[in-house]
């Protein structure tokens, strides 16, 4: 089940209108983080490692409203911590949806089914499970036995009830591409609408050999993941975000396309390293040095990333930015991507020109992309903690 | 004590409460959100943020304030990095095999 018309069109629009309007820099996606309490304690969670009297603070649906409003991205993610603890959660999803804003509420399902009734079916409001993989993986992924069948259970639950559902996985080194495989097709039998993957990814000291291999050994896994992808498995992704993962597209990160809000603030410079925080969205934009980060920056901690908070919306911007990305995005979603090629020398899988009639930015900078099929939210419920790491900061 | 930079840029990366000593005698308990070491617009000289339980507000104070940071509370991220899950998992299954 693809996106629905109507969500992609506000993206396509929204992109389109900055690209008509030149804005060097937008936002595709609020990160908008309620709270860090969770009801489970996933092993490398960075998101609920905060003494007591922080977990015990929130943001007021006041706050969201004011930032969103100030952000103006047509979708929000809310991943957290665990959203659904947050007491006023049926007002901010409430208030989300007057707003007409997409809205993908990232949730571990344990108090989904409990809290349904809190809700009502829109298609503004999608609840993004995060589902480490089968059974054995996922439970052992979340450190708790029986947490697969339960957000199997609630996700049956909230598609009977008419609600919009998705996936969110973090796949990481050592995964099992035919056990992955086997997990798409279980979503795809319980009737998700479509499914969002990321590559886990947390920084460390290791020499560039090693950062050049884990990002080489990212693009072998996701390339036998989906390199012969069943035809009735769904994405809520980018095509193109995937071909990057599979190493057949080069993107430059866009870490502005989902910029995150807490309650410490607006979040310098991405949603996984916490380099300090700004009060305002604008601060955000104008202050942050973002020539520092991405993986062509030189800046170690991003040397390996090819997180989606980083990267789909560079995809994003690709296909509604220049005429050949958005024709790979359509050839992809119709022929699958047995029709993509890897990428040539220069690191492109083909050059491009803007939509609005300028080439391609020869540094890979394309800008953000949500496809016409497939415009995720950018959930991720694996944070790894970056604490150890050089100036990564509190994420 | 180290350098003052130093030791707020560690106070900032701690996942637990610290405590400020202030020029004025004033010691302030509570976790470091942020810090500016260049200012910024709500305060042109470099600066920390605290979230000091039982006030909703940060409250911001300038490096020149500042005379020590001791970390008082405890690190609530203290072996729980990936890579030390990773690892005890590894060591679990060594055993396992063992045994
Ligand atoms: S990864 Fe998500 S579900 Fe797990 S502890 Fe962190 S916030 Fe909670
Ligand atoms: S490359 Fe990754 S870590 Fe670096 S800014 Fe982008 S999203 Fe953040």
């Amino acid at each position: 089940m693809p996106v629905p018309i109507s969500q992609a069109w506000t993206v396509a629009s929204y992109v389109l209108g900055h690209k008509i309007k030149g804005t060097k820099r937008y936002p595709l996606v609020l990160m908008l983080e309620p709270l860090f309490r969770c009801n489970l304690e996933c092993a490398g969670c960075g998101k609920i490692q905060y003494p007591e009297h922080i977990l015990k603070r929130r943001l007021s649906p006041e706050q969201i409203f004011k930032a969103v409003d100030e952000c103006g991205a047509p979708m929000v993610s809310i991943p957290g911590g665990e959203p659904l603890i947050h007491p006023e959660i049926k007002e901010i999803v409430e208030g989300l949806v007057e707003r007409k804003k997409y809205i993908y509420l990232c949730t571990n399902a344990i108090l989904l089914k409990r809290k349904l009734d809190l809700f009502t079916p829109s298609k503004y409001l999608t609840f993004s499970v995060h589902m480490d993989g089968l059974k054995e993986e996922h439970d052992h992924a979340v450190c708790r036995d029986g947490i697969y069948d339960v957000a199997t259970e609630a996700i049956r639950e909230a598609i009977k009830r008419g609600f919009r559902v998705t996936t969110n996985t973090t796949l990481f080194e050592g995964a099992d591409p035919v056990r992955v495989r086997a997990f798409f097709d279980e979503m795809t039998r319980i009737g998700v609408e479509g499914m969002m993957m990321s590559p886990g990814y947390s920084y460390s000291h290791a020499p560039d050999q090693q950062h050049f291999l884990q990002r080489s050994r990212t693009q072998d896994l996701f390339s036998k993941i989906l390199s012969n992808p069943k035809k009735e498995w769904a994405f809520n992704q980018s095509p193109l975000f995937l071909e990057f993962l599979m190493g057949r597209q080069d993107y430059e990160c866009t870490p502005w396309g989902n910029p995150t809000y807490n309650i410490f603030g607006w979040q310098k410079p991405c949603y996984l390293l916490g380099e300090g925080y700004v009060s305002s969205f604008k601060e955000l934009i104008e202050e942050t040095e973002w020539d520092n980060y991405g993986h062509r920056s030189g800046n170690p901690k991003c040397a390996n990333c090819m997180v989606h908070c980083g990267y789909e919306a560079t995809a994003v911007d690709d296909t509604f930015g220049t005429w050949n990305g958005f024709a790979r995005t359509v050839k992809l979603t119709l022929l699958g991507f047995g029709a993509s090629k890897p990428l040539n020398g220069n690191g492109h899988a083909n050059g491009g020109v803007h939509l609005n009639g300028s080439r391609e930015s020869t540094n890979g900078h394309h800008v953000k992309s949500e496809a016409p099929v497939g415009c995720g939210s950018g959930c991720s419920h694996h944070h790894h903690d970056e604490k150890e790491h050089e100036h990564a900061g509190k994420n | 004590m180290g350098d003052l930079s130093t030791d707020i840029e560690k106070a900032f990366d701690y996942r637990g409460d610290i405590t400020l000593a202030l020029k004025d005698g004033r010691a302030i308990v509570g976790f470091m959100s942020n810090r500016e070491p260049k200012g910024a617009v709500r305060c042109r000289d470099p600066f920390v943020e605290m979230m000091v339980a039982g006030s909703d507000e940060k409250q911001l104070f300038k490096y020149s304030e500042i005379t020590k940071i001791e970390f008082t509370g405890e690190d609530t991220a203290a072996g729980k990095s990936w890579e030390e899950w990773m690892a005890k998992e590894e060591a679990k299954k060594k055993n396992a095999i063992k045994t």
